[in-house]
C-alpha cells in the first residue's frame, strides 16, 4: 500500500529530543492531501507511511479552492492527560470550494523542518467537486484522540 | 525499562459536491465527536448510547437547518436593504 496509516518512527524519537512543541503557542502543525495512482499534482504516487520523514510533494494533491499546496495549518488543541493516557488533538479542518481527491494526508512540524509526525490513510479515495472538503478528527479522549501517548 | 504505546486515532473525511456540507453532514460531525459509542460496549449500554446519539443527531440537523434560515434571513435583509432585490430573491429562495 503506497499510504499506510502511521505514527512516523522519526517523530517518536523527535519526541525525545524535544523536537515537537505541540502547546498551543508552540510550534505551528500543517496536513496536506495526498494521492495514489494519478490524483497527485504530477501524476506521481505518493509513498507515505512509518518510514517518512518530513514532508514531501510527491503525490500531494494540487491547489483548489482554499487548498494550497503544502496543505492547511492545523489549529492545535493542547495537550492533556486522559487518565494515565496523554493526548493531543486538532481542530477539524476544511477545504472549501475545491476539487479535490485524497487517499491520504500527512501531518507534519511546519516550523522545525517540516519534520513528519504522523500518516492518515483514508482507506479509500475520497473526493469533493468544486465542494467542501472536510477531515474531522477522532473525540479527543485516551481510546480515540488524533495521537496519544500511553 | 518504561514502555510506551504510541498510537494516531483514526479520522472521519466528509466531502460535499457543487457546494458546502449538508445538514445532515454537519450533524453527523457534530454527534461523532460529541459520542463515541465503543462496538464492544455491553449491548443495553452500546443500545442506550446510540439512541441518545441518535437524539443528538436530530436535535443538531433541527438547529443548523434554523442557523441557517435565520442567517439567509439576515442577508436577504441587508441585501433587500441595498436595493439588490433579484439578488435578495434568489437568496430567499436557497
Amino acid at each position: 500500500m503506497a499510504i499506510a496509516q502511521a505514527m512516523c518512527t522519526s517523530f517518536k524519537t523527535e519526541l525525545l529530543t524535544g523536537t515537537h512543541n505541540f502547546a498551543t503557542n508552540g510550534n505551528a502543525f500543517k496536513l496536506a492531501l495526498y494521492a495514489e495512482g494519478s490524483g497527485g499534482k504530477s501524476n506521481t504516487t505518493a509513498t507515505l507511511g512509518a518510514t517518512t520523514t518530513a514532508f514531501t510533494t510527491t503525490g500531494e494533491v494540487a491547489s483548489s479552492g482554499t487548498y494550497a499546496t503544502g496543505g492547511g495549518t492545523l489549529t492545535k488543541v493542547a495537550p492533556s492527560a486522559a487518565g494515565t493516557t496523554a493526548i493531543t488533538d486538532f481542530a477539524d479542518l476544511s477545504f472549501t470550494t475545491a476539487t479535490i481527491t485524497a487517499m491520504g494526508a500527512l501531518i507534519y512540524n511546519d516550523t522545525n523542518g517540516d519534520k513528519a509526525v504522523a500518516v492518515l490513510d483514508f482507506t479509500s479515495n475520497k473526493t469533493s467537486t468544486s465542494g467542501t472538503f472536510t477531515i474531522q478528527f477522532p473525540t479527543a479522549d485516551a481510546s480515540n484522540a488524533i495521537i496519544r501517548i500511553a | 525499562m518504561f514502555e510506551s504505546i504510541s498510537t494516531i486515532g483514526a479520522v472521519n473525511i466528509i466531502t460535499s459536491d457543487e457546494g458546502g456540507l449538508s445538514n445532515d453532514q454537519i450533524a453527523d460531525m457534530l454527534a461523532n465527536k460529541l459520542l463515541y459509542v465503543s462496538s464492544d460496549a455491553p449491548e443495553p449500554i452500546r443500545l442506550q448510547a446510540e439512541a441518545f446519539k441518535d437524539r443528538v443527531r436530530y436535535l443538531a440537523q433541527y438547529y443548523i437547518e434554523l442557523a441557517r434560515k435565520e442567517e439567509r434571513a439576515s442577508i436577504c435583509a441587508k441585501v433587500r436593504e441595498a436595493g439588490q432585490l433579484e439578488l435578495a430573491k434568489a437568496i430567499g429562495r436557497l
